[in-house]
């Protein structure tokens, strides 16, 4: 028994038999959330690399796979890492139960978890960009399957995702190449374009922004929203991955300020655009254009404390988002209706549209909510290197709390009188156990920042 | 020209000596590569249109197999006629129908465009060559299928002809990694990645109102 058998091939496989039942869809919806809890469990129990003894029976489970010539990894330093995605699924799956949804979802999306995973045991590293466009590819059928034509924005998606995975795969062989003969100018001027133009195409990083918002705009938001969390938390490992492994990337010394840029970029052009946008179906993207901005800008300050921002704000980013697309889709946000059904909604469907109003302050950074200590921390010490970098931080931010209010206005202007609970009583569980997470998050943050620094153990080398 | 790969820490996957240049096979795959990216472009006919894309994975089938043992180069030409075989069979079930309006000024300015590719890749190739150490028609087969592909990709709206596109660009990307990496696992994983575009083609090919949102 390997840990790459029981986080990586039992769940692909358990998908495989889901998706034959996908329809009792209450019954998969229900298996998978369960699955997805005793992996998570399994990983909290079980020890890599360790004997373990159970009466006269005792046994170990080993921290490789080989396949086809190369090793899948998982220790105990990637323990973490798993336990953060397999939460993360088991929320995510939870949420199904109580919404419509396309009934590929659950079991593809378990074995997108599983090949997750996969990427982070792969190596070397750099195939880890192949299988996160396995999962894309796996992930774009799933919209299209109730889909009568194909809209602008899933090609997009794809095309910009498929051209990602060869500039990040020559990035890699570059880097090596560098590594090898440092006095190579060219090389290094050419392993950081590929570097920057991979993962600037791969985190929707401006100019190649443009996908994002008409993808959510025109999806599922609980299905777009799903991926859109995942792909980029992935992607950033895939970042430290590269920093990890590349002594001369690290100590490269324009890089961190390089990603500065890009990160304060990512945070102004979103808030401007947030700002005068007249389709608030798009501010969900917009969202996650500016978590990603904070954790570049994170990643950015090239430390330590960097570091433990960048892992920190996964579960606020989690939290808030799932919180939103959950909103949304109880909300019976459409791409087809648009915004429409949302306006004036707090008076039908006041949990959904609270918790919506929640999610979106909270992305914004407000206090009391879960992303305010970690926009806070971010912002306090961009503030050390550079007064005017903290000013375009902080317009980007009004910026994107002036989108935000004005989808509160939309959604509290109504001229119905009486008060109605749209929402059925799973619906108003659900969302009230996500409003109260963000409370309790965003009052106690300190509960979750022993669960998520370990997962820097996997990258042994940065500060 | 010999190019002689021989530093082990940058190029582990493929010390050979190559003596491409003047080598009939590579020429001939070049010239099928020149070919059939420019039927793919222009062509509006899906039938036409896929059997130049057999024809290509043909050309990146000849390119590779320089590179790696023929057992294992085969894979691009399976995995590529895989994937014409679903397009085909999507678009007969969908009984697409042939399109072939006489749109001269599109053409023209498609090869107009196809010319400036063919232009790039002269100049570039030996630059790519000498920067990456790779034999120069490796370089011009690969630039060549990326750039036309990256047009077929900006030029187009109708959803197949960009999926052929993100096709192309994607072999001519194998081209090039073939030479600097030379793992199974890589190969069974692009495999993967190129099947699952044809199959999201497929898809895409099959949705209820796709001809009209052509």
């Amino acid at each position: 028994m390997s840990s790459p058998i029981i986080w990586i091939i039992y769940p692909v496989i358990f998908s495989l038999f889901l998706w034959i039942l996908r329809q009792y869809t209450v019954f998969v919806k229900i298996s998978a959330v369960v699955f997805c809890g005793s992996l998570l469990l399994t990983g909290l129990l079980l020890p890599i690399n360790t004997f373990i003894n159970i009466g006269t029976f005792s046994f170990e489970i080993s921290d490789e796979l080989l396949i086809l010539g190369r090793r899948l990894v998982l220790d105990n330093n990637d323990q973490q890492a798993i336990l953060f995605f397999y939460g993360l699924a088991t929320f995510w799956f939870a949420g199904t139960i109580t919404i419509e949804i396309n009934e590929h979802f659950v079991p593809i999306a378990l074995s997108i978890v599983a090949l997750f995973i996969s990427a982070i045991a792969v190596e070397p590293f750099l195939y880890a960009s192949i299988l996160i466009e396995i999962c894309v590819l796996m992930f774009i059928p799933i919209i299209l399957w109730d889909r009568k034509t194909v809209e602008q924005g899933v090609l997009l998606f794809l095309v910009f995702q498929t051209l990602a995975m060869p500039l990040i795969l020559l990035a890699g062989w570059s880097s090596g190449g560098f590594e090898a003969n440092p006095t190579d100018q060219a090389l290094l001027q050419q392993t950081l374009v590929l570097l920057g133009l991979g993962f600037a195409i791969m985190l929707a990083i401006f100019p190649f922004h443009s996908w994002l918002p008409v993808f959510v705009r025109q999806n599922h938001p609980y299905i777009t929203g799903f991926i859109l969390t995942l792909q980029p938390i992935l992607v950033l490992f895939l970042a430290l991955d590269f920093l990890n492994a590349f002594v001369w990337l690290r100590n490269f010394p324009q890089l961190f300020e390089g990603i500065r840029w890009i990160g304060l970029m990512i945070v102004v052009i979103t808030g401007f655009l947030a700002a005068f946008t007249q389709d608030m179906g798009r501010m969900f993207g917009y969202a996650v254009m500016l978590e990603n901005g904070f954790a570049i800008l994170a990643l950015s300050l090239g430390n330590q404390i960097g570091l433990n921002i960048l892992v920190l704000s996964f579960i606020p980013r989690v939290v808030g988002l799932s919180v939103w697309a959950l909103s949304l889709s109880v909300l019976k946000y459409m791409p087809e209706t648009g915004f429409a059904p949302l306006i004036g909604s707090i008076r039908n469907h006041p949990i959904a549209s609270f918790a919506l109003i929640l999610a979106g302050l909270s992305i914004s950074g407000l206090p009391i909510l879960p992303t305010y200590p970690i926009h806070l921390m971010v912002f306090e010490n961009i503030i050390r290197l550079s007064l005017n970098h903290a000013v375009l931080i902080f317009l980007g931010t009004v910026g994107f709390l002036v989108g935000i209010l004005r989808m509160i206005r939309l959604l509290v202007v109504s001229n119905q009188k009486e008060w109605l609970f749209g929402e059925n009583w799973s619906q108003i569980f659900f969302l009230t156990g996500g409003i109260g997470m963000m409370l309790i998050f965003g009052l106690f943050p300190k509960l979750y920042f022993p669960l998520l620094l370990p997962i820097l153990n996997a990258f042994e080398y940065l500060p | 020209m010999d190019i002689l790969v021989d530093d082990p820490r940058r190029y582990p996957a493929s010390r050979r000596k190559y003596s491409l240049s003047g080598n009939l096979l590579s020429t001939a795959c070049l010239v099928i590569l020149l070919v059939t990216s420019l039927i793919i472009l222009i062509s509006k006919n899906w039938r036409i249109t896929i059997l130049a894309l057999v024809f290509q994975y043909v050309g990146v089938f000849g390119l590779v197999s320089l590179i790696w043992p023929l057992t294992l180069a085969a894979v691009k030409l399976i995995v590529g006629w895989m994937a014409c075989s679903i397009f085909s069979t999507a678009s007969i079930l969908e009984m697409r129908e042939a399109e072939t309006e006489d749109e001269l000024s599109g053409n023209l300015f498609k090869i107009i465009s196809a010319s400036l590719i063919w232009v790039f890749v002269l100049i570039l190739s030996p630059e790519l060559a000498r920067l990456i150490s790779i034999p120069i028609d490796i370089a011009r087969g690969s630039l060549l299928l990326m750039g036309i592909g990256f047009i077929q990709i900006g030029m187009n709206q109708d959803p197949m002809k960009i999926i052929i596109g993100l096709l192309t660009v994607l072999a001519g990307f194998e081209i090039l990694y073939a030479f600097l990496e030379a793992s199974i696992l890589v190969t069974g994983l692009l495999a993967l990645v190129n099947l699952g575009i044809a199959f999201i083609g497929s898809i895409i090919l099959t949705l209820p109102n796709m001809e009209e949102s052509i």
